[in-house]
């Protein structure tokens, strides 16, 4: 049993995926068996002692325990494989099979799976036995769609952060959907009318009128669901090509849909999943863009073959290539050299000139001949030119269009634009905020919006340099206008919210600019303290009865002591206080952007809208934490009976703000660069990275005092400012909700994207809904008339498709109604019509034939 | 008889068969009918013997034919008739205008 485990211990990482799905299958199951014994539970022994033993007419308590120490459980082995992983010593191909495996999941092509290694044996034992036996047979050359896992470094740490904050999140749940485990819930939010609407479709018990809608408790529903999503999640991070991250992706958007829409009965939270879904398929029809592109060109999706496709080897036989680990771009040589139409011939541009290539260069994986081999270059030992098969294979020299190769990288990104919610698909993302406090905190702060990101830095090699450019500037417009709002919300939620927006286009913008250790490392600090605020911010609901809004709060820190100081802690970490974890992603991020902008100082914005929004950040998160937590009560109603939340509530809390607190620690701890987290995030940096940005990686040390200075002058700025307005002043309820200036009421309306989008996206569909309907279909009282048309008169309606299909069936029908007539039952007039026929037909003979 | 040929012949044969002809399409009483129906196989019967007397390649043939017409007419009066007697059973007619039961 542990051999197996300790022979190939990536398995570890197979068995934490699969566990939350064995809880969403057993709860699935136990609910589906419930339901079929339902009908039995008076009389029928066996049947009814099933259905009681299954939970019987309560909501299911069980089953959430169940996700949650199967979850718990996913964490031990995330946590144990992190650890066997950088403990373990193999290098190249043992460290490969100890920790990648892949089968196929539907193959197209030759039926052949040996491996290119294999191969390569071979032709080695072919050689020895001498070249007058057969050759062996070629390598490989069919596509198949594989499921695999690879573990690396980030794979690494972001499995067990997905597991740790995913757990911590199930056990705030127990406690924050406490109320859910009633047989009866009184939503506050539902009016009646939607009972009386909707009692006769869901058969749900009416109530009283002029009250609350009443339903069941939905407790293990909600765990089905998030069991569901972290199973989803954990295969995306461990998946090994970009069709299984897909398939992920999918899934977690569904969750995300399922989650938000929770509280279904709720108008707007059922409009909100119907936006983030919609949102995200807009996102999605990019990345499945991006995929058909990669599979057709590059003949495989799993990243490791993909980048080995795009980027040149470090060698080949006559030693180190300049092009090691680059995009090649090269152009079509002379047309005349060309002797067969099937080949196509490549040669690289004039060396002064990289970028007159309009090709880019494809590796073969497999080499021809495997121990000899020119890689492509401008030194004499190397090839200068190449010869592409029209329908090359993975193992074959390939190239494709340059233009088209940038649009791959572009669609890949426009997936992750929207499952990270970079502007322009950022409008779900507050609107998710609809969803309940914990989803909040793990899907759409802590770990699904992440995915984006991930992906950004998973699939870094196939990003051209056009496309990080893209990347880096939609991060930096994100997080500049997600903070601005952030400003003026009033929601503690839709504050968070916005927060995560513009903490992700932070990430975005690392990225774009190099900073892969930067934005990578980001994405696991602000899962924790996001985390950590979200469900902070879920404690205050929870023990306000559900009020969301900040202004009525005031003076709940002495109240509930816990969750007022582990949300500073989060507060202090968001707004890259020295030491805690934020401080050094945020600092690095800051020095990479300032060393980027040093180098190009053409894209002096890139700099310059961080340095701004951490400034920003700071001042919105301590208007946050002083409006809700200090002062006094602004509605005594809403305060009277605020009190601390329970243990298994406060216990995340605080497990989640040591975290925040220490996640990035290296030695020495008040040294960004030492930070140990990033040295290990490090070591999976993909090469091209250094290779791309190595100007940007040595200005980085040089000026990242400097940039820490900036960031933390400015965060320091933020923070004085919201002492100042917040603490000091302590404004009233009045003064909160009075009507601010124009600009105000700008941020407030999130600077109008939901109302351009309705107006130039959401509107117009809705009309050329209309439009086709009324092309298509006539009204329902015509339709009704079609039916009688055996007895009326039909009416034609050539005007609609509809009507014109229908005229077809109607002309049809009078006409027979018309020759039925003619069968009049009489004998005589039968003979008679038979004779005369005769007659013409024999006349008619008579006359053609003379 | 060789010599008024063939023609002739089939001219009282055509008439034969307009005659029943007209008889079946004109009279409404069943049993005209039937005998409408027998003129024009006696039309027929008449054409084959003409044809079997006139073509020695038929010579056999049509007497045989004529012979098995013979018997189907006998048949065909046979059925006819007791369908009428059961129309009139049920009609207390034998107006064929008034078999119109099967019309659609």
């Amino acid at each position: 049993m542990f051999d197996w485990f300790f022979a190939t211990p990536g398995r570890l990482y197979v068995v934490g995926t699969l566990l939350p799905l064995v809880a969403f299958v057993g709860m699935l199951v136990a609910g589906a068996i419930r339901g079929l014994c339902r009908p039995f539970r008076q009389e029928g022994k066996f049947l009814a002692t099933v259905y009681w033993a299954l939970g019987g007419d309560q909501p299911v308590k069980g089953g959430a325990y169940l996700a949650t120490a199967c979850m718990a459980l996913a964490a031990a082995l995330g946590l144990a494989g992190l650890v066997l992983f950088l403990q373990d010593t193999t290098t190249g191909k043992d460290h490969a099979a100890r920790w990648s495996e892949r089968v196929d999941w539907i193959r197209l092509g030759a039926f052949d799976s040996t491996p290119p290694h294999i191969w390569e044996e071979r032709y080695y034992d072919w050689q020895k036995q001498g070249t007058h036996h057969e050759p062996p047979p070629a390598p490989p050359t069919a596509v198949a769609l594989e499921l695999g896992y690879r573990i690396d470094h980030l794979t690494a740490v972001v499995f067990a952060m997905v597991t740790v904050v995913g757990t911590l999140i199930f056990v705030f749940s127990l406690g924050y959907m406490r109320e859910e485990t009633q047989a009866q819930v009184e939503d506050h939010q539902v009016d009646q009318h939607y009972d009386e609407t909707n009692a006769a479709a869901h058969g749900s018990p009416s109530s009283p009128h002029g009250q609350h809608f009443r339903r069941r408790g939905r407790f293990g529903r909600f765990f089905l669901y998030l069991s569901l999503f972290c199973f989803s999640m954990l295969n995306l991070v461990i998946a090994d090509n970009l069709f299984q991250v897909f398939v992920s992706w999918e899934l977690v958007g569904v969750c995300s849909f399922f989650l938000i829409g929770f509280y279904y009965e709720r108008k707007s939270a059922a409009w909100a999943a119907n936006k983030a879904f919609i949102v995200n398929r807009v996102g999605d029809a990019g990345f499945l863009l991006g995929i058909v592109i990669a599979w057709t060109y590059l003949g495989t999706l799993n990243f490791e073959e993909m980048n080995r496709r795009v980027r040149s080897p470090v060698e080949d036989s006559h030693g180190p290539l300049a092009f090691a680990n680059q995009l090649v771009r090269v152009q079509v040589a002379d047309a005349d050299t060309t002797k067969s139409e099937s080949i196509t011939k490549f040669r690289l541009p004039p060396k002064d000139d990289p970028t007159a290539g309009t090709h880019l260069a494809l590796f073969p994986l497999a080499w021809e001949t495997p121990d000899h081999y020119h890689g492509l270059g401008y030194k004499r030992s190397q090839e200068q030119e190449f010869l592409a098969p029209v329908n090359a294979t993975i193992n074959d020299f390939g190239a494709m269009p340059y233009w088209l190769f940038v649009v791959m990288g572009l669609g890949i990104f426009l997936g992750c634009i929207g499952k990270s919610a970079q502007v322009p698909l950022h409008t779900w993302l507050p609107d998710a905020m609809e969803g309940p406090t914990p989803v909040s905190a793990l899907i759409h702060a802590a770990t699904m919006v992440a995915a984006g990101v991930y992906l950004v830095g998973r699939s870094y090699a196939l990003l051209a340099p056009e496309v990080l450019l893209v990347i880096a500037y939609i991060g930096a417009v994100t997080l500049f206008m997600s903070a601005t709002i952030a400003l003026v919300q009033t929601d503690i939620k839709r504050v968070l919210a916005y927060s995560t927006c513009s903490q992700l286009g932070f990430m975005m913008l690392a990225l774009g600019m190099g900073g892969w250790v930067a934005g990578l490392l980001h994405l696991i600090t602000h899962a924790f303290f996001k985390a950590l605020l979200f469900l902070c911010s879920g404690s205050v609901i929870h023990s306000c009865h559900h009020e969301q809004d900040l202004r009525p709060m005031g003076g709940l820190g002495r109240k509930m002591p816990i969750t007022a100081f582990t949300m500073l802690i989060g507060v202090l970490a968001i707004c890259g206080a020295p030491l805690l974890s934020g401080w050094y992603s945020k600092d690095m991020i800051l020095s990479v952007a300032l060393a980027y902008v040093w180098l190009h100082p053409e894209h002096l914005l890139l700099f310059a809208l961080p340095a701004v929004t951490a400034a920003m950040t700071a001042y919105y998160m301590f208007r946050l934490w002083f409006l809700a937590f200090t002062g006094q009560p602004r509605d005594a109603h809403v305060c009277e009976q605020a009190h601390e939340s329970p243990t298994v509530m406060t216990l995340p809390l605080v497990v989640l703000a040591l975290f925040s607190v220490a996640v990035a620690w290296g030695w020495p701890v008040w040294e960004v660069e030492a930070s140990a987290l990033a040295h290990v995030l490090e070591k999976a940096e993909p090469a091209s990275v250094s290779v791309a940005f190595y100007a940007v990686k040595v200005k980085e040390h040089e000026v990242h005092r400097l940039a820490g200075g900036i960031a933390l002058g400015a965060a320091v700025i933020g923070t004085a400012v919201a002492f100042h307005f917040f603490y000091r002043r302590s404004p009233t309820l009045a003064e909160l909700t009075a009507p601010g200036p124009a600009w105000y009421t700008f941020l407030v309306r999130k600077w109008y994207c939901d109302e351009v989008y309705d107006a130039t996206v959401v509107q117009p569909t809705i009309q050329l809904a209309r439009i086709s309907a009324a092309v298509d279909k006539r009204d329902v009282e015509e339709a009704a008339s079609v039916e009688t048309a055996a007895i009326a008169p039909p009416r034609y309606d050539w005007s609609t498709l509809d009507g014109l299909l229908s005229a077809v069936g109607q002309l049809m029908s009078s006409l027979g109604a018309r020759l039925r007539a003619v069968q009049t039952g009489l004998l005589r007039f039968y003979v008679t019509a038979l004779a005369l026929t005769a007659t013409v037909l024999l006349a008619m003979l008579a006359v053609l034939t003379r | 008889m060789n010599d008024i040929g063939l023609t002739p012949f089939l001219m009282l044969s055509g008439f034969l068969f307009a005659c029943g002809v007209t008889c079946v399409a004109v009279k409404r009483n069943a049993v005209a009918v039937l005998m409408g129906v027998e003129l024009i196989l006696n039309s027929a019967n008449l054409n084959l013997v003409a044809f079997a007397r006139f073509t020695p390649a038929f010579r056999l043939e049509g007497q045989v034919f004529t012979l098995m017409v013979i018997v189907l007419a006998a048949a065909e009066a046979a059925i006819a008739l007791a369908i009428i007697l059961n129309f009139y059973n049920n009609h207390a007619t034998v107006d064929v205008d008034e078999a119109t039961d099967l019309k659609g």
